[in-house]
C-alpha cells in the first residue's frame, strides 16, 4: 500500500491541475456549442474571433501595451538592480523591503490608488495610464529575476576588465551587458506575461478609448459562457507558455 | 572609480526607480491614506473625520465581510498547504534525477496561464451545463443538471488550486536541503510516521511552511476574479466591496478607507502568524 498510495495521490493532484486547462482547449477546437457534448473538430471559433474587428483590435492594443510596458520596466529594472547589486548605501534594505512590500500587497489596492491619482493628476484613462500602472506592478518581478542573475556573477570579471583598460563604458558593453543579457530577457519575457494578463488593475485604469483584451475576456465571462471565449483563453495560455518557455530557456541555457 | 564618481553613477542608476517608487507607489499610497479620513459633507465641501473606518466596525456588513474573507482564506491556506505538503516532500525526496525535475516543471506549467484562463477553465467544468454535470448525470448520479459554481466550495476550489504552487515551490526548497540522516535518527530513536513528521519534518520545513503560508494567504485574501466569477454575486468578498465602493457608489472616501484597513488588516494577521510560528520575516523570505 505504501508503494501505491503516494503516486495515486501524485496523479489526482496532476489530473486535477490539468483538466480545468485540457478542458479549455480541448473545448476551443469543438464545433458544438455545448460545453459538453463533442461535434467534431472545428476552428469555427477562431474563424469568429478573428472576423471579429473590435476584438482584433483590443489584442493588438494589448500586445502593444505588454510591449512597452516590458520595455520600460526592464530598463529601469535592470538599472536597478545594478544598483543594488553594486553599491552599499544607507536604504538600501528598505528599497529591497518595498519591492517586496508592492509585490505583496493586494493587487486591488494598488488599482485604486493610482486610480485616485490618475484622476487627480489629470492622466486621461487610457494607453498612458495603463502603461504606468502595468510598469507599476511589473518592475519589482522583473528587478529581482534580474538581481537573482547577478549575484552569480563573478565580480572579479569587470576589474580584469578594468586592469586590462577598459573604461566604463567598454567594460560595461562587453563583460556585463552579455552577463545580464539573458536576465533582461527573462525579466523582460516575465514582465510582458504578467502585462498581458492582467485584469485586476487594467480594469480600475482603462478607460473606453483603449480596449484591451484582458477586459474584454473578463467581459465575456462574466455574461455568460460563450464559445468564443475558449478559443481566446487557449491563444492567451499558448501565447504566455511560449513567452515564459523562452524565458526558461534562455535562463538555463546561459547557465551552462 | 573614486567616490564621488561612484556616488553619481548610483544616483543615476537608481533614480527612474525612486522616481517610480515615489510617484506610483508612495504618493498614491498616502493620497489613498489621506482620503480615507476625509468626509463628504455636502456634494462639494470635505471635512476631515473618522466617519469611514467607524462604519467598517459599527455596519456589520463590513465587518462581516472582512471576518468571513479573512476565515475563509485562512482555511484556503490550510487546506492549500495541506495538498501541497505531499507533493513537495514527493518531488523533494522521493523523486530522483530526470522525474524529479519534471515534476516540479509540470506542477509549474498550469500557472503560466493567466489567473482569468485558468478560472474559467473551472468554471466550464463546474457549470450547469458543464462537464462535471454532464458525468454526473451519465452515471445517474443525479436526475438533472447540477450547479455547482457560485458557492462557497467553489470558490475555494478556485482559491486552493491557484495558491498551489506558491505553497509546493517554498516547500520544496526548504525539503530539499533536509539531511536524510534526519528522518532515519527519528526513526531509530523509536519514532513512528506520525511523531517523525510532528519532531522533525515540520520544525525542518517550518521556514518553507511559513513563507508558502504568507505569500498563499496574502494572494487569496487580495483575490477578486476568482470569489467574483466563481462564487457568483453573493460571494461577498471584501475585495468586491472595494470595487463597488470605487466603482459603482462612487464613494471613494469608503473605498479608500477599505482599501487602507485590507492592507493594515492583513499585515497584522500575517504579523501574528510570524509571531504564534516563532519565524521572522527576514529568515523565511530568505
Amino acid at each position: 500500500m505504501t508503494r501505491w498510495l503516494p503516486r495515486a495521490y501524485l496523479v489526482l493532484v496532476y489530473l486535477l491541475l490539468y483538466i480545468p486547462i485540457g478542458v479549455l482547449v480541448v473545448f476551443s477546437f469543438n464545433d458544438s456549442r455545448s460545453g459538453y457534448t463533442w461535434g467534431g473538430l472545428s476552428l469555427r471559433w477562431y474563424q469568429s474571433l478573428f472576423n471579429n474587428n473590435a476584438m482584433v483590435e483590443a489584442m493588438w492594443n494589448s500586445l502593444w501595451l505588454a510591449l512597452s510596458a516590458a520595455t520600460v520596466s526592464t530598463v529601469i529594472g535592470a538599472l536597478t538592480a545594478l544598483a543594488l547589486h553594486r553599491y552599499r548605501f544607507r536604504g538600501k534594505k528598505v528599497l529591497n523591503g518595498m519591492l517586496f512590500v508592492v509585490m505583496m500587497s493586494p493587487e486591488i489596492v494598488l488599482a485604486i490608488s493610482l486610480l485616485a491619482l490618475f484622476l487627480l493628476v489629470g492622466i486621461q484613462l487610457g494607453y498612458v495610464s495603463l502603461l504606468l500602472a502595468h510598469v507599476t506592478f511589473c518592475l519589482p518581478f522583473v528587478v529581482i529575476t534580474v538581481m537573482a542573475r547577478l549575484s552569480g556573477f563573478d565580480e572579479s570579471l569587470p576589474e580584469a576588465a578594468r586592469d586590462l583598460g577598459a573604461s566604463d563604458f567598454t567594460m560595461t558593453r562587453t563583460v556585463l551587458i552579455p552577463v545580464i543579457m539573458p536576465a533582461l530577457l527573462a525579466g523582460w519575457l516575465l514582465g510582458f506575461t504578467l502585462s498581458l494578463d492582467d485584469v485586476v488593475v487594467s480594469t480600475f485604469v482603462s478607460g473606453p478609448s483603449y480596449e484591451i483584451l484582458p477586459l474584454r475576456i473578463y467581459s465575456m465571462v462574466r455574461v455568460g459562457l460563450k464559445p468564443e471565449v475558449n478559443a481566446l483563453g487557449t491563444l492567451l495560455l499558448v501565447f504566455s507558455l511560449v513567452m515564459l518557455m523562452l524565458s526558461q530557456w534562455i535562463l538555463t541555457r546561459s547557465k551552462r | 572609480m573614486n567616490a564621488s564618481a561612484g556616488r553619481l553613477s548610483l544616483w543615476l542608476l537608481l533614480t527612474p526607480f525612486l522616481l517610480w517608487i515615489v510617484l506610483l507607489v508612495l504618493v498614491p499610497h498616502l493620497q489613498m491614506l489621506r482620503v480615507s479620513f476625509q468626509v463628504r459633507e455636502s456634494w462639494d465641501t470635505l471635512a476631515w473625520g473618522l466617519e469611514q473606518y467607524q462604519n467598517f466596525f459599527t455596519e456589520s456588513y463590513y465587518w462581516r465581510t472582512f471576518v468571513r474573507t479573512g476565515v475563509m482564506s485562512l482555511f484556503t491556506t490550510f487546506l492549500t498547504l495541506l495538498i501541497a505538503f505531499p507533493i513537495a516532500w514527493y518531488i523533494a525526496r522521493l523523486a530522483r534525477g530526470r522525474a524529479k525535475g519534471l515534476l516540479f516543471l509540470a506542477c509549474l506549467v498550469p500557472f503560466w496561464a493567466s489567473e482569468l484562463v485558468r478560472t474559467y477553465g473551472w468554471m466550464i467544468l463546474l457549470r450547469e451545463s458543464g462537464l462535471f454535470s454532464s458525468w454526473l448525470q451519465a452515471l445517474g448520479w443525479a436526475d438533472g443538471p447540477v450547479e455547482m459554481l457560485y458557492n462557497d466550495v467553489a470558490v475555494i476550489i478556485g482559491l486552493v488550486y491557484n495558491g498551489l504552487l506558491f505553497m509546493v515551490v517554498p516547500l520544496v526548497t526548504t525539503l530539499d536541503g533536509m539531511d536524510e540522516n534526519l528522518v532515519e535518527a527519528g526513526y531509530d530513536l523509536g519514532g513512528n510516521h506520525l511523531t517523525v513528521l510532528r519532531e522533525v519534518v515540520v520544525p525542518w520545513a517550518m521556514p518553507g511552511i511559513v513563507s508558502g503560508c504568507i505569500v498563499v494567504f496574502m494572494l487569496t485574501l487580495g483575490s477578486y476574479l476568482t470569489p467574483i466569477l466563481m462564487g457568483g454575486k453573493d460571494s461577498a468578498w471584501f475585495t468586491e466591496q472595494i470595487f463597488t465602493q470605487f466603482i459603482t457608489r462612487f464613494n471613494w472616501e469608503q473605498g479608500a478607507a477599505l482599501g487602507v484597513l485590507l492592507l493594515v488588516l492583513s499585515s497584522l494577521i500575517v504579523w501574528l502568524g510570524l509571531k504564534l510560528s516563532g519565524q521572522s520575516l527576514r529568515k523565511v523570505m530568505g
